[in-house]
Formats: structure tokens, C-alpha cells, sequence
């Protein structure tokens, strides 16, 4: 199998596109380990549906918001496994609002965790990924469009894909491949707390030429293809999956 | 309570609350609705859940600062009626449990 023997760590891995693209490295033969916040529940769900199918699946509670908690977090995983082989740096919160209503703790709370959580991980991954490795970061349209409400996720998903770019010239010398995919409009739990968005959904659902909104192993799919070895010449790209929604 | 004092407790959640919210600490009461009176939209209260993490060494698990779901109006979330007290109280129960 195309990942077999491959440690695959997922931040904010329980839930939605995480928990896919949890499932999607479990189907594809990796050791998945799930980072959560807070929902146990949810995390042990993943567990169970991942260990159900043969996939050897472990949870990793951490607030990445702490540095400290992902230096614990990177630091588990040497003593666990010795090494991790891709990183997927999907872990993301935000608030949905006018952005000239933002206050500056609601910007810094989705800068560090959106952002600033995966240049700590990178730089904590280093010495995980001795033998070369992959980091995949999540992104999405929002962080070159305008969207209604999604300033604050909007622009740090425009920072994430820059420091993408960044880490993945520094990192190319250590063997280490980063790239970013960008989702459309994906069904999920997310999208709902959108302000009015069955107004906005009616609207752009007409827009996509795939004629369908995305599903999160949309998401997961492109995901797995970027991290396999068929792209081993792609550094600091930015995948966008969104049927076709932004041409 | 790991050297804190009561009052030790208060001021300093007030300060939390202040910065994270763009509030003054004169209009922070222990019952001050957090929300309702303070302005506090969802992510500012896990903003000051992790704040608080950070200032009392202490972990806050999800849904801490919940009351018990009888107390809570229909139509409302936990979060929605959540007092400055109900924070207090959560504090001084975990740093007393280390």
C-alpha cells in the first residue's frame, strides 16, 4: 500500500476533513496519529472507525495554541515512533464576522492557531524527520478571495500558504517536501456557522462547474496524491480542490 | 491554591478578561454575564480559556465552564449565561485539586 509503514500525524484530525483525511492515510496503510483539542469523544470515534478498518490509530491531545504543548506533542512521537513521515497541519478555528469588527485577541487566536502552529510544528518536526519527510498544510479559497464574513480565517490562510512557500525552500534541504491544498466549498460542520449561509451555498453551488459542493475525501484525496512519492518534484505548491469553483 | 488567594484569583482573571475583551476591569463583577454584559462572542471564550491555561498552570477540558444543562434556558448555550463567578469557582476548583 502506498503509505505503508509511514507515521502520518493529522492536527485537528477527529472531526470533518481531519477525521478524512485521517481515514484516507489509515486506508492507505500509514500509522495515524490523530492531534485533538478538546473533544475526546469525537477523537475516540476516529479511533474506533480507523481501528475497525486495520489501521493502527493513536490520539494526541494538544492545544496548539501553547508552544510548549506542541513541543510535548513532536516530543511524544520521538518516544512513541522515533521519526513521523508526514505532518498534516489541518488544525484550524476562526470567527465569522465583518473583519473591520475583529478584535485583536479574536485575530491573534486564529493567526496562531491556523498559522503560527504550523511553523512550530515544522520547527519541531525537523529533528523527527531526519530521513526527509512531508508537510501538507490546509487551506482554502478564502485566502486570495473575498468571502462575506471570513476575514479573520480569510487572511491567515493567505499567511499559511506564504509561509508554505518559506518553509518549503528552507526545508527542501533536509529532504523535506511542503506543499498546501485549498479547499473549495466543502460540505461540513464549518461551513454552517457561516453567517447566512444557505443564502451563500444556493448562490455559489450554481457557480461550481463540477456541478456538486466538495466532500471532505475530496479534500482527503488530494491530500494523500500530493504526499505520495507521484509528486515528489512539487515544493511549495498550493492544491487547489474546488471543482473548479475559482476559474 | 498553589499561592494564590482569592482576590489573587479575581484580579487576575479580571485582567484576562479585560485585555482579551477591550474592557475595563471597573465593570468586571463577579456577576457579570460574560457574554451577555462583558461582549464576549464563542472564540473569546476559549481565547480566555486558553488565557487562563497559560496564567494558572491549570488545564481547562472542554465544555468547563458549562453549567448544569436544567439551569440553562431553552434556546441558550451553557456559554451564553456564563457568570465571571462560574469562572472563579472553576479556577479555584482545579488549582485546589493539584
Amino acid at each position: 500500500m502506498m503509505f505503508e509503514g509511514k507515521i502520518v500525524l493529522v492536527t485537528g484530525g477527529s472531526r470533518g476533513i481531519g477525521r478524512a483525511i485521517s481515514a484516507k492515510f489509515g486506508e492507505l496503510g500509514a500509522t495515524v496519529l490523530v492531534n485533538f483539542l478538546q473533544n475526546v469523544e469525537a477523537a475516540e470515534e476516529t479511533q474506533r472507525i480507523l481501528q475497525k478498518s486495520g489501521t493502527e490509530c493513536r490520539l494526541y491531545q494538544a492545544n496548539l495554541i501553547h508552544p510548549h504543548e506542541i513541543r510535548e506533542l513532536t516530543g511524544k512521537i520521538a518516544e512513541d515512533f522515533g521519526k513521523l513521515d508526514i505532518l498534516i497541519h489541518n488544525a484550524a478555528l476562526g470567527v465569522f464576522k465583518p473583519t473591520l469588527e475583529l478584535r485583536a485577541n479574536q485575530w491573534d487566536l486564529t493567526m496562531n492557531i491556523n498559522t503560527r502552529a504550523l511553523l512550530l510544528l515544522a520547527k519541531n518536526c525537523l529533528g523527527l524527520m531526519k530521513e526527509g519527510g512531508q508537510i501538507i498544510a490546509i487551506s482554502s479559497l478564502g485566502s486570495h478571495r473575498v468571502i462575506p464574513n471570513y476575514g479573520a480565517i480569510g487572511v491567515s490562510k493567505a499567511a499559511l500558504e506564504s509561509l508554505v512557500k518559506y518553509l518549503a525552500v528552507e526545508m527542501a534541504e533536509h529532504g523535506i517536501r511542503v506543499n498546501a491544498v485549498s479547499g473549495g466549498i466543502i460540505e461540513s460542520d464549518t461551513i454552517k456557522k457561516i453567517p447566512e449561509h444557505e443564502k451563500m451555498l444556493s448562490e455559489v453551488r450554481e457557480k461550481i462547474p463540477a456541478k456538486r459542493m466538495g466532500r471532505p475525501e475530496d479534500m482527503a484525496n488530494a491530500v494523500a496524491a500530493l504526499a505520495s512519492d507521484l509528486c515528489s518534484w512539487i515544493y511549495g505548491h498550493i492544491l487547489v480542490v474546488d471543482g473548479g469553483l475559482s476559474l | 491554591m498553589k499561592g494564590w488567594t482569592e482576590d489573587g484569583i479575581f484580579e487576575a482573571l479580571k485582567h484576562i478578561l479585560a485585555d482579551a475583551l477591550e474592557i475595563e476591569t471597573a465593570i468586571i463583577q463577579p456577576d457579570s454575564m460574560v457574554m451577555k454584559e462583558l461582549g464576549a462572542e464563542s472564540i473569546d471564550i476559549l481565547d480566555i480559556a486558553f488565557r487562563i491555561e497559560t496564567r494558572f498552570d491549570i488545564k481547562i477540558p472542554e465544555q468547563a465552564f458549562s453549567v448544569k444543562p436544567e439551569d440553562i434556558p431553552k434556546g441558550k448555550s451553557a456559554n451564553e449565561i456564563l457568570t465571571v463567578q462560574a469562572i472563579l469557582d472553576f479556577i479555584k476548583n482545579r488549582l485546589e485539586g493539584q
